[in-house]
């Protein structure tokens, strides 16, 4: 008898430790992403503006904080996060962030039209072939990625971002670059 | 006897047809394309490599295999470039037991399928052990239930 009570302990004992192991696993926040590209040096990319005015580089932006936001006018979640990023992009349209919005798997004259519906003033260039997408593995848009002002990426953002978010991302790598 | 030395040439071709059509050669850039993209899983798709998958993404990835492979890049070179994008989740075949990459499947992603397999070593040990203990002592595996269940 004394065996089977202790039987039955050990396996709510060995329940309990299975449900506080998941608890603490399933904290984490799913759209923090630090794989891959995080903590390494970001993919150099040149891409043509959307409105064909010319190239933007990376390299050009080296010293600046940047903010890369692979989007697309069919991505939904894009739509969503768009209002968010147009307060972020006011705030601090004269400051060293720089914002870069990549259009991801699709015509430039969609997205074109979609960057004029939706306000979007920053920067906006095409990747045509999707290798800047594939070099930053990108699962899918909405994805943003905030790059230091020593070219590292310092953190990953997938799904629809919030301002609060983009806010204390970026104040995080302007604090860094001032202290350096 | 006709028969039989017909049948004897007949399979005699066989076996050569079958020499001929498995005889090593050199792979050519689409072969190693396919192959290459086998081995990779499409970020967009559920489980399916990039060379079964039709979508948009897998297509691209499968042209930037191709240009590598013109560009006469190795296999390893290849992977290394998506494997720094993606991480080691961008492999779909795994070489052994499964249940380490489902686990590779939900934990964050910062977690290296290598750290996995370290992980499951003691585990592992305490099966070999298990069994080796069962095999010599066949007794102790009904010591349990006989005392339950008397």
């Amino acid at each position: 008898m004394m065996l089977v009570r202790i039987v039955r302990i050990g396996v709510v004992v060995g329940i309990l430790a299975l449900v506080v192991t998941l608890a603490l696993a399933f904290r984490r926040d799913p759209h923090d992403i630090r794989t891959g590209t995080v903590n390494k040096r970001a993919p150099a990319f040149t891409l043509q503006r959307l409105d064909g005015s010319g190239q933007v580089s990376l390299a050009d932006l080296e010293g600046k904080v940047v903010v890369v936001n692979f989007f697309a006018s069919w991505c939904l979640p894009c739509v969503q996060e768009n209002p968010a990023l147009v307060r972020v992009y006011e705030r601090y349209r004269s400051s060293d962030v720089v914002m870069v919005g990549v259009d991801y798997q699709e015509s430039r004259a969609n997205g074109i039209g979609y960057v004029q519906r939706m306000g979007m003033a920053w920067t906006t260039v095409a990747d045509d072939d999707g290798r800047v997408a594939l070099s930053y593995g990108v699962f899918g848009p909405p994805e943003t990625f905030f790059i230091g002002t020593d070219g590292i990426i310092a953190g990953r953002h997938i799904g629809p971002i919030d301002e609060e978010t983009l806010v204390t991302a970026i104040e995080k790598l302007r604090g860094q670059a001032s202290s350096r | 006897m006709n028969s039989r030395i017909l049948i004897a040439i007949a399979l005699l071709a066989l076996a050569g047809a079958l020499a001929f059509a498995a005889r090593p050669h050199e792979a050519t850039a689409d072969e190693r394309t396919d192959e290459i993209t086998t081995e990779l899983r499409c970020p967009v798709c559920q489980g399916l490599s990039v060379k079964d998958s039709t979508s948009e993404t897998a297509r691209q990835m499968r042209d930037l295999v191709a240009q590598r492979v013109r560009e006469g890049k190795t296999d390893a070179q290849i992977q290394a470039e998506f494997r720094a994008a993606y991480g080691d989740w961008i492999f779909l075949s795994p070489p052994v037991a499964m249940a380490p990459f489902y686990l590779k499947g939900v934990a964050p992603a910062w977690v290296n399928i290598n750290d996995i397999f370290r992980g499951v070593l003691p585990y592992m040990m305490i099966v070999i052990v298990s069994m080796i203990m069962l095999y010599t002592f066949p007794q102790i595996g009904l010591w349990l239930p006989n005392l339950i269940y008397k």
